[in-house]
């Protein structure tokens, strides 16, 4: 696969300069995904996937374009002459300043795991099978009547990307992951709930997918009955799951600096400025072993390094990638990421990490600081929250009435309100000790005060 | 670029026959998508990515394995076969047996209606397009952030199985989106709107997109100095737009059989009970006027109009031809894939609200209090259909007052349980209108498929509305 991605890389870019496109990147990668997919607690269906796609991007006195494909059988020529195509309609942009020079790798972690990459197709069906006894055995130890694996799924990938500009740069490198995800759902005295659990990691660690399963399992259970509150001003503690998925929402977003140039983003103009509150530091990490954004170089073959994004509450730099760096004429922090293998690098973070200085509690200390109060433990349509003014909404479908100190009752139905920027600034009372991975991001639980809570 | 032919994949649907499956099927996609970004006056994308593969999907040992390739020879295509063998194989060790309804063979070609095609139009005519769009937000006062988007596609999808089916579907859906950010006394907002049709380069061209910037730029300047709205429980008019996206993510999604059998939907069991009011009767229907257009899924079934509600009553779930078969129903049409890689899941197409005769009007006139909610802006929503809760965010809305439409107030969350609100709808417009998409579409299990959805005007009373702060 490697060298197919790298030959096709120089072939396009050999022809793209001879045919007079001043500038080429070509981003290529390859995937080969064997997933298993659960229905009712049974596998319904196992999937190999192999695929590979690139794009390559173009420019001509400042004008930019690009085309992608899957054909790694294309005629070199044609593709060029689409893209020629493209680049002359388009429109000079001033800020442009060529694609990335000086590719590099940063400090390497492990992101690639042998077990993953020669998984046979049983082994894959055989873990999710083990994925849903444990979350059944789970459940039912916590008190469930019955318990089913509604949905799920159990995939394992290896892959490989390159890049490569006309600065004769290129960069090549291969990575695994496991990720499992699974709804578990419940009933008891006659009442059924359940709950959605995800993971993902690099490296194929049994112990988490198990660990996983049995928090799905358990957790389908604990909100049974669940029914809202009163609308009114409540404390809130988040699970660090919960904390994650606004900070993948609201916060992340507002880093980046192409958000700040274009005056997308609530932090423009705040740079050195407290943003959050003193006891929080924000590390945009690429080091973390075997996390799903550890990685050497980013998308434009700029090596990404770990730094303070915040440093006790003070905003210390945004995200940037090559283009938006060029801008403010520094450096790319090595941010910058593809959604799609033909679209312009986007600043975005590659693991982000919350963590707290004071204040720090565990999760049980903060339940008992709370008079009256909602842990929240899952939640749907948090994305659908602002990153352009912070402001924070979600209906919560996992939570637990808490007075004094006490959990009083399941609930769900309930939309808490709010602004990222206060719930870690002015409303923050306490930061969870321990951190919890969600995706690329990890985070503590936060306990905030005077949250809206609508019933 | 080179395309299989039909006769390639009937070879390796016959490959599959002779390596001992009971049943073969060969997706073949070839699939077109062009984007233009005009971010702030600069273009920041403008690309052209093509999506090739071939999708393959076996029974053997009553078992059902999938694989996929891009690369298109013989010995590839022969080599996925292997693989999704194997996957069928594997799944011995805790695998369910699949069993197909068996339909009529089918056999169709079907390309959607256009006069121009788009990727034909020369991309200057776009590009100015699009420029001009961003001036004539930018003039507008308060608008800090104007990023207008074009975007294109031809899906071009062929199936063939071991039963002798072949359908040939080409559909061409285009469309204009503006995301505009306001920042008024230190005060941001932001709105997305698009309109989109199942069309070629004229639906462009019959539209004055100028004053659909502007009308946007002003509404969204006009929300950044409107209050954010109260919390608390409404009687609440919603329209079309709101209809639509209400009935896909809090009612739709429950009704799908994939996740009526995993025992993951608030309706199982629920067949021929009353769970709405009379007032409710909802489609399913992939050739409505406005809608996405699925003449056949992606099994290659004739997708055809179901009512899954009539006047209050569940009459029936989406199916595919496994989930027919379990949940003895008769296959709908709703089996889709996003693109040739993935798995059938069971999937709605447009989903509407039948029209009554109310007008909007008579609606507000009869509302002493609650709010209007509008759907242009509006975020998108998201249903957990094992539970029944739903959330969605909705654009800039308007207090109702005394029977009348009053003033504009933002950051509006409506959120409740799927069957308590549908209980809850007391008058129903006559106005139907259906929408789709070129710029999303809806998420299930990392698969996104195009939908479209709508609905005439409707009055829910106690509906739960959350706001967000500044």
């Amino acid at each position: 696969m490697k060298s197919i991605l790298l030959d096709l890389a120089s072939r396009i870019i050999d022809k793209a300069l001879e045919e007079g496109i001043e500038e080429v990147e070509f981003y290529g990668r390859w995937i080969h995904e064997i997933d298993a997919k659960i229905s009712r607690s049974r596998l319904e269906a196992v999937k190999d996937t192999a695929k590979i796609e690139y794009g390559v991007l173009g420019a001509i006195d400042k004008r930019v374009g690009s085309v992608s494909s899957e054909d790694v059988g294309i005629d070199p020529g044609d593709l060029v002459r689409q893209l020629k195509s493209i680049i002359r309609a388009s429109r000079r942009d001033e800020n442009w300043s060529g694609f990335a020079k000086g590719y590099s790798r940063g400090e390497s972690s492990p992101g690639y795991d042998k077990a993953i990459a020669e998984i046979e197709h049983y082994r894959v069906a055989e873990i999710a099978s083990k994925v849903v006894e444990e979350a059944i055995d789970s459940a039912m130890r916590t008190g469930a009547e019955e318990a089913i694996v509604s949905e799920g799924r159990y995939s394992v990938a290896v892959g490989g990307v390159c890049i490569a500009n006309s600065n004769g740069e290129e960069l090549y490198d291969e990575y695994t992951l496991s990720t499992i995800s699974l709804e578990v759902k419940s009933r008891r005295e006659g009442e059924e709930s359940s709950y959605w659990v995800w993971t993902g990691s690099r490296k194929l660690d049994i112990d988490e997918i198990i660990d996983e399963s049995r928090r799905g399992g358990e957790y389908s259970v604990k909100f049974v009955k669940a029914k809202p509150v009163e609308s009114g001003e409540y404390t809130v503690l988040l699970d660090p799951y919960m904390t994650a998925l606004f900070i993948s929402t609201v916060l992340e977003p507002a880093f980046s600096a192409l958000e700040v140039q274009e005056k997308r983003s609530p932090l423009t103009g705040k740079l050195g400025k407290q943003v959050v509150s003193d006891a929080i530091d924000i590390i945009d990490d690429p080091t973390i072993e075997w996390g799903l954004g550890t990685r050497a170089f980013d998308d434009e073959g700029i090596a990404t390094s770990k730094k303070k994004v915040v440093e006790r509450g003070v905003l210390k730099t945004y995200l940037y990638n090559y283009y938006t760096a060029r801008r403010e004429n520094r450096h790319s922090t090595g941010n910058g990421f593809r959604s799609s293998p033909g679209s312009p690098t986007t600043p975005s973070s590659t693991n982000l990490v919350l963590r707290g200085y004071k204040n720090l509690a565990s999760m049980e200390d903060m339940f008992v600081e709370v008079k009256r109060g909602i842990v929240v433990h899952g939640m749907i349509g948090y994305w659908m929250s602002n990153p352009v003014n912070g402001s924070t909404q979600a209906t919560v479908s996992h939570g637990l009435y808490i007075e004094n100190g006490e959990v009083k009752r399941p609930v769900k139905g309930v939309v808490i309100g709010g602004n990222i920027y206060e719930w870690l600034g002015k409303r923050l009372v306490a930061i969870g000790k321990e951190l919890k991975k969600a995706g690329n991001i990890y985070a503590p639980a936060l306990l905030i005060n005077g949250v809206r809570v609508a019933g | 670029m080179y395309a299989l032919s039909v006769g390639d994949l009937s070879r390796i649907v016959r490959f599959g026959e002779e390596r001992g499956a009971e049943f073969v099927e060969a997706r073949y996609q070839d699939m077109l998508y062009e984007a233009i970004v005009v971010d702030n006056g600069v273009i920041r994308a403008f690309n052209i990515s093509y999506t090739r593969g071939v999708g393959i999907r076996v029974v053997a040992g009553r078992y059902a394995g999938y694989a996929s390739t891009n690369k298109l020879d013989l010995e590839s295509l022969k080599n996925a076969v292997e693989r999704a063998l194997k996957a069928a194989k594997s799944m011995e060790v805790a695998g369910s047996t699949i069993a197909l309804y068996s339909r009529k063979t089918v056999k169709d070609k079907i390309v959607s209606h256009y006069n121009v095609d788009s990727i034909d139009v020369d991309p200057s005519e776009k590009i100015e397009l699009l420029m001009d769009m961003y001036k004539v937000s930018r003039e507008v006062d308060g608008i800090a952030s104007s990023t207008i988007r074009y975007g294109f596609e031809r899906d071009h999808r062929i199936y063939v199985s071991s039963s002798g089916d072949y359908v040939d579907i080409t559909v061409r859906l285009i469309g204009i989106g503006v995301y505009l950010v306001a920042s008024v006394e230190g005060v941001m907002e932001r709105l997305w709107d698009s309109k989109s049709r199942v069309a070629g380069w004229e639906f462009i061209r019959d539209i004055d997109w100028i004053s659909f910037a502007r009308e946007n730029a002003e509404l969204v300047v006009q929300a950044a100095k409107a209050p954010v709205v109260k919390p608390g429980r409404y009687t609440a008019v919603l329209d079309n737009e709101i209809v639509g996206l209400m009935l896909h993510e809090a009612f739709g999604h429950a009704t799908e059989g994939d996740i009526v059998d995993a025992g993951g939907s608030i309706l199982e069991n629920k067949l021929g009970e009353k769970i709405a009011s009379d007032l409710v009767t909802v489609v399913d229907d992939g050739r409505v006027e406005g809608g996405y257009y699925v003449p056949y899924d992606d099994e290659g079934t004739p997708k055809r109009k179901v009512v899954t509600v009539k006047n209050g009553v569940l009459k029936s779930y989406l199916h595919s031809l496994a989930t027919a078969k379990k949940l003895g129903g008769t296959p709908t049409g709703n089996a889709r894939v996003m693109d040739y890689s993935r798995v059938l899941l069971v999937r709605q197409t447009n989903t509407y609200m039948e029209p009554r005769d109310w007008s909007l009007e008579e609606m507000i006139r009869d509302t002493r209090e609650g709010i209007y909610v509008r759907g242009k802006g509006a975020m998108g929503g998201q249903v957990d259909p094992s539970m029944g809760t739903f959330t969605f965010t909705v654009g800039p809305s308007y207090m109702i007052r005394n029977g009348e439409k009053a003033e504009l107030v933002r950051g509006v969350m409506l959120s409740g349980n799927i069957l308590e609100t549908l209980m809850n709808v007391d008058a129903v417009g006559k106005d139907l209108v259906v929408h789709t998409s070129v710029f999303g579409g809806c998420g299930k299990d990392g698969q996104r498929v195009r939908v479209g959805g709508g609905g005439p005007h409707i009055r829910v009373r106690d509906l739960a509305i959350g706001g967000g702060s500044r």
